[in-house]
């Protein structure tokens, strides 16, 4: 079957195949949707059954091709993401440092064991000028054999300028058979003139049933599987995140319903407790945090419309007792607001604010959503 | 997989196929040499991805098989063994197993099914050369390719049949090289045309090869999408540019009437002097042309350093002045294959023509330089 390993998505899965199907690839596709939807699973798919010299219906998991996808070491693909700048030599050539290449290597490993596994680089901010100009030259050569090239450049919003000018040459003047798969959450996070080259296929955030069943084919007990899967907001690869290490997932679920909290409470030794376990996060996991605090007024706001016949519909149904006595307690909050508000500071952070500064910023306006009044 | 061998002969196969494994890659098969045993062969090859290299060495086969081993263990073990009479066989866990009359070593391998096969078959579109007359073509034309990636078309050297004859261009839009040679042996009927862009890294690999091992002939083998170089010893088998070359022949002026000769060696030392006071972004030169004589002079406004100097030329049109930026000059002097070099000139702002004044024999070669606008 094509596209085998990619769960759900049926838009995509259908438009993705019909455009193969019909020999109407277009040389520039942009995955957007929810983090750990399977966009990049879906690019690696496609290049693995575009690449099987068997699979008209699908890749056929024998041929050599099918084979060296499977540790995704394969010639005719070329997975590119954020890069810290000392994972190359110089960061305006593509030459990886050792390194950068063995840790590559590892991501690569991994994500070809569980492909909605996340390949993160650590300390990966950017897609450097240096990577896209190494994609260049990849792309210059003729390929020995007449099947396609993929390039998936995952988490294309974190192009640099200047590395996604250099990209739009690939994009005005693609050379044939040689297929460039950008993935993002939101279209609107691509430079307009990448964006505007591109076939744009949507993914859907993922049913939180799928992610359990997933998780639960993955060795996980049926109800920590439910927790998870609820906690991870329909991102598998969170999700499988936690399921690895699951007191890292009560440890974030705690600290993110404590951030509201304390923020209500204005207790300061409280809210000091809060601010140095906030200050011993990386910036991903005070973001993945910050994710769950918003899912938590999520919940407190279907909670607040729509009363006890909601309850199905919450991702927080393990605390249900202390989310219906926040809402009790809260009857003016504006719920709506305070999510808003999360969202900003998230925003704050990837634009490098200060961890603690968003912090308190973000408790005042918390305060302010919940109460309509100035914190004291 | 087993075989005896001396360290010596297994060695050089060794060393000649893993110039090209590359030092940093996720990828980790490239690390890799694939062996293959087949009777008393045994057949090495690496590659980058891009390029191929494939040799033979003569063993004497005890039973067939192959491996993937990492190059860089096998090559240092090698290294540093006497020369001696060695026994290699692999292990059931893929390992490579090397022992000597003292000692034995273990290298990991891999599943050889990991590493992608170079392709077999043998274009028809065949050329060859003496290994003397395809290093010149190299030497003379190679360092006028580009390094530009958004100019991919320009980052390897154009090798065209054409009329019988075969040429290699090179340029990066400052200047350009066309070297046409004649008086090879081809299996190419004279209408044919093939061309092919050959990436500036294989033809590295290949000067290395040919400058450093005792090769007599290469016979080169281009098809739409791979370029073979089969040197006996060792064959090249790279992927070719994507794109189209530029129509060449349209910038090279018809028509430049004034010709300049001068002698190279005291040309370049002239330019290397004066160039030192030239503005060090532009690197401008500029040549005072008159019948019988020629100044060079540089001036660095900025820090109010000038120089001139005046050589030795023969002149035959009307006094002018042009301007050429000294490092391409001189990269283009250094390529002249003999004493004397002809210099076509139109005006101040049209690219001049060298040529050397003796080319080599079945050689026409020509330099396109771009002037640099004065005032």
């Amino acid at each position: 079957m094509p596209l085998e390993r990619l769960i759900d998505q049926s838009r995509a899965r259908i438009l993705i195949e019909r455009m193969v199907q019909d020999s109407r690839l277009p040389h520039a596709l942009l995955f957007w949707g929810p983090a750990g939807s399977g966009k990049s699973v879906a690019a690696i798919e496609l290049a693995r059954w575009l690449n099987c010299r068997e699979g008209l219906a699908g890749p056929c998991g024998q041929c050599n091709s099918c084979i060296q996808f499977k540790s995704l070491e394969h010639p005719h693909f070329s997975y590119i993401l954020p890069l810290p700048g000392k994972a190359l030599v110089n960061s305006e050539e593509g030459e990886l440092t050792e390194a950068g290449a063995s840790e590559l290597s590892n991501i690569f490993a991994r994500k070809a064991e569980e492909p909605y596994g996340s390949a993160v680089y650590p300390g990966g901010q950017y897609i450097l000028i240096g990577q896209i100009r190494a994609l260049l030259q990849w792309a210059s050569k003729r390929s020995f054999e007449d099947l396609p090239r993929v390039a998936l450049i995952d988490r294309a919003d974190r192009l640099r300028e200047e590395a996604g000018n250099a990209l739009l040459k690939l994009l005005e003047e693609p050379p044939p058979n040689f297929i460039l798969v950008l993935t993002a959450q939101s279209q609107e996070d691509i430079l307009p003139t990448l964006r505007s080259r591109c076939q744009a296929v949507e993914f859907d955030r993922l049913r939180t049933e799928s992610v359990e069943r997933f998780l639960t084919r993955h060795g996980q007990q049926e109800t920590d599987a439910r927790r998870l899967s609820r906690l991870c907001g329909g991102d598998l690869s969170r999700g499988l995140n936690f399921a690895s290490q699951p007191q890292v997932a009560d440890e974030f679920h705690e600290l993110a319903i404590n951030i509201v909290r304390h923020s209500l409470g204005r207790n300061p030794i409280e809210f000091d407790a809060l601010l140095e376990q906030w200050n011993h996060l990386g910036l991903a996991d005070q973001l993945i945090v910050l994710e769950i605090t918003a899912t938590w007024l999520r919940d407190a706001a279907v909670l607040q419309a729509l009363g006890p016949q909601a309850v199905k519909r919450l991702m927080h149904l393990d605390r249900l007792e202390l989310l219906e006595k926040f809402v009790v307690n809260c009857p003016e909050a504006d719920f709506a607001a305070a999510v808003a508000k999360v969202d900003e500071a998230c925003q704050h952070l990837e634009g490098n604010a200060l961890a603690p500064l968003t912090l308190l910023v973000l408790s005042r306006e918390l305060y302010r959503a919940v109460y309509h009044r100035k914190p004291v | 997989m087993k075989f005896k061998v001396s360290q010596e002969p297994l060695l050089q196969g060794v060393s000649k196929v893993s110039g090209v494994v590359p030092s940093r890659t996720p990828l980790t098969f490239l690390y890799n040499i694939h062996a293959v045993l087949s009777g008393n062969e045994l057949k090495l090859t690496a590659s980058d991805g891009d390029v191929f290299l494939i040799t033979t060495v003569a063993v004497e086969g005890l039973e067939d098989g192959s491996v993937l081993v990492p190059a860089r263990p096998l090559q240092d073990l090698l290294r540093e063994l006497p020369t001696t009479e060695l026994s290699l066989e692999t292990s059931p866990e893929q390992h490579l197993v090397v022992n000597t009359s003292k000692g034995q070593f273990v290298i990991p391998g891999e599943e050889p099914s990991k590493f992608p096969p170079a392709p077999a078959e043998r274009p028809p579109q065949q050329l060859s050369f003496s290994a003397d007359d395809l290093k010149s073509i190299l030497d003379q034309t190679t360092f006028a390719v580009s390094h530009d990636e958004l100019r991919p078309a320009l980052t390897g050297l154009l090798m065209q049949f054409r009329s019988g004859e075969m040429r290699a261009v090179a340029t990066d839009g400052h200047r350009l090289v066309k070297l046409v040679k004649t008086g090879f042996q081809t299996s190419v009927t004279a209408e044919a045309e093939v061309e092919v862009i050959v990436p500036l890294k294989t033809l590295s690999l290949l000067t290395r090869h040919l400058s450093g091992d005792d090769v007599a002939k290469v016979d080169v083998y281009l098809a739409s999408n791979r370029v073979v170089f089969d040197t006996e010893k060792l064959i090249i088998t790279s992927k070719v540019v994507e794109g189209r070359f530029p129509a060449y022949d349209a910038v090279i002026p018809k028509d430049n009437p004034q010709l300049l000769k001068a002698d190279v060696e005291r040309l370049s030392s002239a330019v290397k002097r004066v160039s030192i006071f030239a503005n060090q972004i532009n690197r401008l030169v500029v040549m005072q042309l008159n019948p019988g004589s020629m100044k060079i002079l540089a001036e660095d406004p900025d820090s109010g350093r000038r120089g001139q100097e005046e050589i030795e030329a023969t002149f035959d049109g009307e006094p002018f002045e042009i301007g050429y930026n000294a490092a391409y000059l001189l990269e283009a002097l250094r390529h002249v294959p003999c004493q004397e070099m002809e210099m076509m000139l139109g005006s101040p702002t049209a690219a001049g023509i060298l040529k050397p004044a003796k080319p080599r024999e079945g050689e026409d070669l020509i330099m396109l330089l771009m002037p640099i606008r004065l005032h």
